[in-house]
């Protein structure tokens, strides 16, 4: 018996050894979303005390005190997806985790603005934009980059890091080897020009848009709005009709309005 | 914006003046009885989302988004507020031809 048994353990270390060794190293994609889960969980379980303070403040009729409620979990996270990133750098994960800081790291991103609606100026140097150079740098070439793009868009209309924004996306709107990601990047170059009246800037964007774009998912999502607002939505046209039901659910059309003035007011309480 | 929407309203309530208000609100039951708590009487539409298709089609990225049309439909004016847009209404209901006798 024994030597069979001597047989079985040496087997068994034969075939277990490597494996175990190969278990020993570390699985970045696996602890990526590990990582991520746990986020997503300590935001859902974040956002569902905020809702339930909001709804006891308004059940007593009482204001909520915005300094008392709780902070969001992201700046806690921001470190730990740094530190995953640091040692799989070269990885997807780390692409992962970059793009993750990118969108979490930043100042105020889910912060909650008190009612005057104030905004903070961000610091030089926050979390994302340290991302966003690290992802510049290694990763300018990923087909990922599509909505890191987006994001570049909204940080290129904020004070401190607006001119380093709107370089990056320029740099991906030129060199990305990706149809998707050039699309994304100039859109993301004209949405602002578009919405600040800059024809000058938008018309040649909007051109190139269309002679090579058009078949981009970015375009059917976006541009395709603004084509539509520019065509038939600017001041001295006429409104394009629509019908909708109302809270009563009789329909109406804009053109019943015929002979008043009419105040077009897309709102919500939210 | 709402108090002044709700006296806008009140103010115009014998000319040819319209509001039609286009919530992206998600949860429909209560936006629908805050509504009704605030004392809107306009007419309101309800998307669902602020990727509601109206709202994507008209472009609306910010809330609220305000185009002011005149009697013939053509947009006139976007994103006026407060003071500036009852100015900018009651322009145009002064172009809108008297009713025939």
């Amino acid at each position: 018996m024994t030597p069979n048994w001597m047989g079985v353990l040496v087997l068994t270390l034969c075939v277990a050894l490597p494996v175990a060794a190969q278990d020993s190293r570390p699985d970045f994609a696996a602890e990526y979303q590990s990582l991520e889960s746990a986020f997503r969980k300590e935001s859902r379980d974040f956002q569902a005390s905020i809702q339930k303070l909001f709804k006891e403040a308004q059940a007593k009729g009482a204001q909520v005190d915005y300094e008392s409620l709780p902070k969001p979990p992201d700046a806690d996270f921001v470190p730990r997806f740094e530190a995953l990133a640091e040692r799989s750098k070269g990885t997807d994960t780390e692409l992962s985790c970059l793009l993750w800081v990118f969108q979490f790291g930043g100042e105020g991103v889910f912060a909650i603005l008190p009612p005057s609606g104030e905004v903070k100026q961000p610091q030089k140097q926050t979390a994302d934009m340290k991302a966003a150079a690290a992802i510049m740098e290694r990763h300018a070439s990923s087909p990922k980059l599509g909505d890191f793009a987006q994001g570049l868009m909204y940080r290129g209309g904020l004070p401190g890091n607006g001119d380093i924004a709107r370089e990056y996306l320029a740099k991906l709107a030129k060199d990305s080897p990706h149809k998707e990601v050039r699309a994304s990047a100039i859109t993301a170059q004209l949405l602002p020009a578009h919405e600040g009246g800059d024809k000058a800037k938008a018309e040649p964007l909007i051109a190139l848009l269309k002679k090579d774009y058009s078949e981009t998912k970015i375009y059917k999502e976006q541009v395709e709005g603004i084509l539509f607002e520019r065509e038939f939505l600017s001041i001295g046209k006429v409104a394009p009709d629509f019908e909708l039901s109302d809270i009563d659910g009789k329909s109406f059309k804009l053109s019943d309005y015929r002979g008043k003035v009419v105040y077009l007011d897309y709102w919500g309480f939210w | 914006m709402l108090p002044h929407e709700k006296e806008m309203v009140a103010r115009k309530k014998n000319q040819p003046f319209a509001l039609l208000g286009i919530s992206s609100d998600t949860d429909r039951e209560s936006a629908i009885k805050r509504m009704k708590a605030e004392g809107i009487t306009w007419r309101q539409a309800m998307e669902g989302s602020t990727s509601g298709p109206l709202a994507t089609k008209w472009d609306v990225h910010g809330w609220p988004t305000i185009f002011v049309l005149d009697h013939k439909g053509v947009i006139r004016f976007q994103d006026l507020r407060g003071e500036e847009l009852e100015k900018a209404v009651d322009e145009l209901l002064k172009e809108v031809p008297a009713p025939a006798k």
